[in-house]
């Protein structure tokens, strides 16, 4: 049996992107001992993904490389808990218990006491199926600007880049400076729309600066950039080889590729918050996120939120909201100027979605594409389910289909197969479905080992050794 | 939601878990009209959270005992209208003694069930690894059952409302009884629902650990309580365990009136190479928060029986209420204090297992047939002043 | 920046530093290393970060190691698949 290797704090960050360092940071100071956790191997999430290589000096593949700096620089209080997986998060009288494997091949039980947590956890990105999803070569803009950007590996040689949201130009112009052949870039939504959305734009005018040079990377290039085109199919022997993409009205192209970067938004990961018992609600763009206020305080007591697990809204808002939180469990104000510039930013992101956040054609899906990658399930068998066994919500087409019971717990398919019971069975979706369909619990598989190990220290001990809980 | 359009049906069963399935679906092919009734969709109570298990390896002498065999032969039977999705096979039970006192207890029980109709295999502890190879070292012995059963339980109950409904049967979900409407004389007439009434000559209370909450509702309380089990499901480990394994105490345990936590190791394989570890046993209303003591102790059980285990991933953790009643038998039969009202609930963790006997008690009670076993044993009366 | 040897299915395979156990498998020509259980259909790498458990590994003797995570280190040992999972 391992040994659990056991530890109280007084702030637990849980995630070391962009907002769980800056909560980090600002939590950390008159002495307060604060963790903070990734299950990276190095901190800085999706955004500030980097090389070890490039820590020091200037990088211009990087964005706001001098707040990643300076945010580093000032978690050298704080304890750095890298390749930790937490898998619970438990709520006990006053305080709160984090369960975590530490290492993905060594796998040590770490339990850590706190009184107060913030969970920052981000999210993964979403991939609308279509026919041929599943080939190897097929993967997320995220996964390619990883390997890009984390390892100095390029994902592939000839790429194509289609999905929806402002990710797919700053992954397709990190494609091209690399050195790497992008075919084209489909975006499924016509960006244009920004114009109807000028209040989402005051204040950004760096990011319009930002896009146009993108769009003009591609220029040089020559890289086709088809606005409004989704992805169609994808096809190969054992691994992609063709793609093709179609705009609305029909016409198709189709691409020699051997990677396909995909990206339909993203998808908060709330696993722990429900754990706990914070609050969701469902956002305008049909994700569940959790209830916050002002100072990221969740519905339960001595628990905060940061980051795109309170509405996806890119990484500036991130860093606000980690450093209020932040200021919070230090008992600081927090300037009414940084409460401005939050609402700015969360006004571009509801912009954003209204340009971006387009529905899933669920009902053109073809039967036999699949929808649960794990448990490898058809479009179909979802709907063969609504019509003969009267599924009518997620849990049923679950029950019934296997559907989100695999490894993934549904991560990668419960909004889609959400989505196709609605239109199968006729029932729309009803919003207090959508908070269960999101509770997973462990948050990531743990060896048996690990939670049969805490039989040996019960509750009882842990309480006369003044460890909470 | 599915709807009838305000039709009379004979029987309105409550309840769309695997009991109510399986009544609704004997009720039609005896050719009575049928509307089943549930506040949420197929199988969205405690047969979603079941293993599936159809044990007669279990069952101590007394009604119970009689009530699985005969329900353990009508699961057979269904084999031949329940489409192979629903993974229905005679996968077989090893029980596991960990002390040679317990064999013995075991052995003896085991004698007594042969005696009565059960297909028992005893095992020294090398005929035990032979049947389970990874078993833990050291073990004395055990019991093997071939008779014993599993089925998915959500695809059996769902299949099992689909062949009612093919038979006539309506079903209408989202719909939540509120009360009843009775005769002058108090024979019922009709459920009344948060979607209007449905008019029949008889009901069917086969809503689980709700049953009581619905008894209630109709006018005849039974006292049928939550008992709470958490079910571990590990990554796909391929042939690692081959039956369902379990050690002898458990038996004890589903007897044991003791309020607080029992668990017992409970190991199973299923067509998806996952494993399911339980059980645990315990009363806390319906409370549904993780118990990580709880979790601890199935997993240090689970390991102590299959050492490889420590090192094999739980990768979803899921809790069910299992519906007691304080003698641990279900409630069954027509109850003489409404006209027209019969239970079908409280089977604890056997309801899978029981379904079909309960469906054929109902069914015969309905139709006038001659009762298969005597409901005096599950009688709603049988609580007196503690219902 | 350090350079280092992992084994792959019993084959020497270059590494650096800031490797994670895919970005090996990926510079070294691979795109799938393991095979579903139904269908035994070849999967790689696919969400990067840790959420879709497609990537898995053996490594070390370990399996269901996530590939988009584990950080390659010198001399370890990588197993790739060629059969349906158990």
């Amino acid at each position: 049996m391992p040994e659990i290797e056991r530890a109280s704090y007084d702030v637990v960050v849980i995630g070391a992107g962009p907002s769980g360092m800056a909560a980090a940071a600002e939590a950390a100071v008159d002495g307060a001992r604060v963790a903070l956790l990734d299950q990276q191997a190095r901190v800085g999430g999706a955004y500030w993904r980097h090389h070890p290589s490039q820590l020091d000096g200037d990088s211009a593949a990087h964005h706001d490389w001098a707040t990643f700096r300076r945010l580093l620089a000032r978690l050298d209080r704080v304890d750095l808990r890298t390749e930790h997986a937490v898998w619970s998060l438990e709520r006990v009288p006053g305080a709160f218990v984090v369960r975590a494997t530490a290492g993905e091949v060594a796998r040590r039980p770490v339990l850590l006491d706190t009184t107060s947590v913030v969970v920052a956890t981000g999210a993964h990105e979403r991939v609308a199926p279509f026919s041929g999803w599943t080939l190897p070569g097929v993967m997320t803009v995220g996964a390619g600007q990883s390997l890009l950007k984390g390892t100095l590996v390029e994902p592939g040689a000839r790429v194509l880049v289609a999905g929806a949201g402002p990710l797919l130009l700053v992954v397709a112009d990190g494609l091209l400076r690399a050195g790497v052949d992008v075919v084209a870039v489909a975006e499924a939504s016509h960006p244009t729309k920004y114009g109807l959305h000028p209040s989402g734009w005051s204040g950004t005018a760096s990011r319009v600066r930002e896009g146009a040079s993108y769009v003009r990377t591609l220029a040089a290039h020559r890289v086709p950039y088809h606005a409004g085109y989704r992805m169609v199919r994808a096809w190969g022997d054992e691994h992609v080889e063709h793609a093709e993409i179609a705009a609305r009205r029909g016409r198709t192209r189709t691409y020699a590729v051997d990677t396909l970067l995909v990206s339909d938004g993203f998808t908060p990961q709330l696993e722990l918050l429900l754990q706990a018992g914070a609050r969701g609600r469902v956002d305008a763009d049909g994700s569940l996120v959790v209830e916050v206020d002002v100072a990221q305080r969740t519905s339960v007591p001595g628990l905060l939120a940061t980051g795109e697990v309170t509405g996806v809204g890119g990484a500036n808002l991130a860093v606000l909201e980690g450093y209020v939180a932040g200021r919070a469990l230090s008992g600081r104000a927090v300037d009414r100027a940084v409460h401005d510039r939050i609402d700015v930013h969360r006004r571009f992101a509801r912009a954003m979605n209204a340009v971006h956040g387009i529905a899933d054609d669920v009902a053109a899906l073809p039967d036999d594409v699949m929808v649960c990658r794990c448990e490898e399930v058809t479009a179909g068998s979802v709907r063969a389910a609504c019509r003969d066994l009267a599924v009518d919500d997620v849990r049923g087409a679950k029950l019934m289909t296997r559907a989100g019971m695999g490894m993934c717990q549904g991560r990668m398919c419960s909004r889609t197969v959400r989505d196709l019971v609605a239109v199968a069975s006729g029932r729309p979706v009803d919003d207090r479905d959508v908070a269960p369909a999101g509770e997973r619990t462990p948050a990531f598989p743990v060896p048996l080992g690990n939670l049969a190990v805490e039989v040996s220290e019960p509750r009882a001990a842990r309480d006369e050794a003044g460890l909470g809980g | 939601m599915t709807s009838t359009g305000g039709a009379t049906h004979d029987v309105v069963v409550v309840g769309a878990g695997v009991v109510g399935a399986a009544c609704a679906h004997r009720l039609a092919e005896a050719g009575l009209s049928v509307c089943v009734v549930d506040r949420g969709g197929v199988a969205s109570g405690t047969t979603g959270a079941g293993e599936g298990n159809i044990l007669v390896s279990d069952k101590e002498p007394g009604p119970e005992f009689d009530l699985a065999l005969l329900s353990r032969h009508l699961w057979a039977s269904y084999a031949d209208v329940l489409p192979r999705a629903v993974e229905l096979e005679a996968k077989g039970g090893v029980v596991v003694a960990s002390t040679a006192q317990g064999l013995i207890a075991l052995q003896k029980l085991a004698k007594w069930q042969r005696a009565h109709g059960v297909e028992v295999v005893h095992l020294d502890a090398d005929a035990l690894r032979e049947l389970e190879p990874n078993l833990a070292p050291g073990l004395p012995g055990g019991v093997y059952y071939p008779q014993d059963m599993q089925v998915q339980p959500m695809l059996a109950a769902a299949h099992l409302v689909r062949l009612a409904r093919d038979r006539g049967a309506a079903l209408r979900t989202r719909t939540e009884v509120v009360g009843a409407r009775r005769t002058a004389s108090g024979t019922i007439a009709g459920v009344l629902t948060d979607h209007g009434e449905i008019a029949c000559r008889w009901v069917v209370n086969a809503a689980g650990t709700w049953g009581g909450e619905v008894a209630q509702r109709l006018g005849a309380p039974i006292p049928v309580l939550p008992r709470r089990g958490f079910v571990l499901v590990t990554e796909p480990v391929g042939d690692l365990v081959r039956h369902k394994v379990y050690r002898a105490d458990y038996v004890a345990n589903v007897a044991s009136d003791d309020a607080g936590l029992e668990t017992s190791p409970v190991v199973e394989s299923t067509r998806s190479g996952t494993v399911l570890i339980g059980a645990s046993r315990e009363r806390v209303g319906f409370d549904r928060t993780t118990s990580y003591d709880v979790l601890a102790r199935l997993s240090e059980q689970a390991i102590a029986l299959f050492p490889a285990l420590a090192s094999v991933r739980a990768q979803r953790v899921y809790r069910g209420f299992r519906p007691y009643c304080p003698d641990h038998l279900p409630v069954i039969g027509p109850d003489a204090r409404v006209d027209g009202l019969l239970h079908a609930c409280g089977h604890e963790g056997a309801g899978v297992g029981l379904a079909p006997g309960t469906a054929a008690l109902v069914t015969e009670a309905i139709t006038g047939a001659p009762a298969s076993l005597s409901l005096d044993p599950f009688s709603p009366l049988r609580f007196g002043e503690a219902a | 920046m350090s350079e280092f040897l992992v084994r792959v299915d019993g084959r020497d395979v270059d590494a650096r530093e800031g490797d994670t156990v895919a970005s090996v498998l990926v510079r070294d020509g691979l795109v799938a290393w393991r095979r579903t259980r139904v269908a035994g259909a070849p999967r790689g790498l696919f969400c990067g970060v840790g959420a879709c458990q497609d990537c898995l590994v053996t490594v070390d003797g370990v399996a269901g190691v996530r590939a988009c995570l584990a950080p390659a280190v010198p001399g370890c040992s990588i197993t790739t698949s060629d059969a349906p999972d158990a």
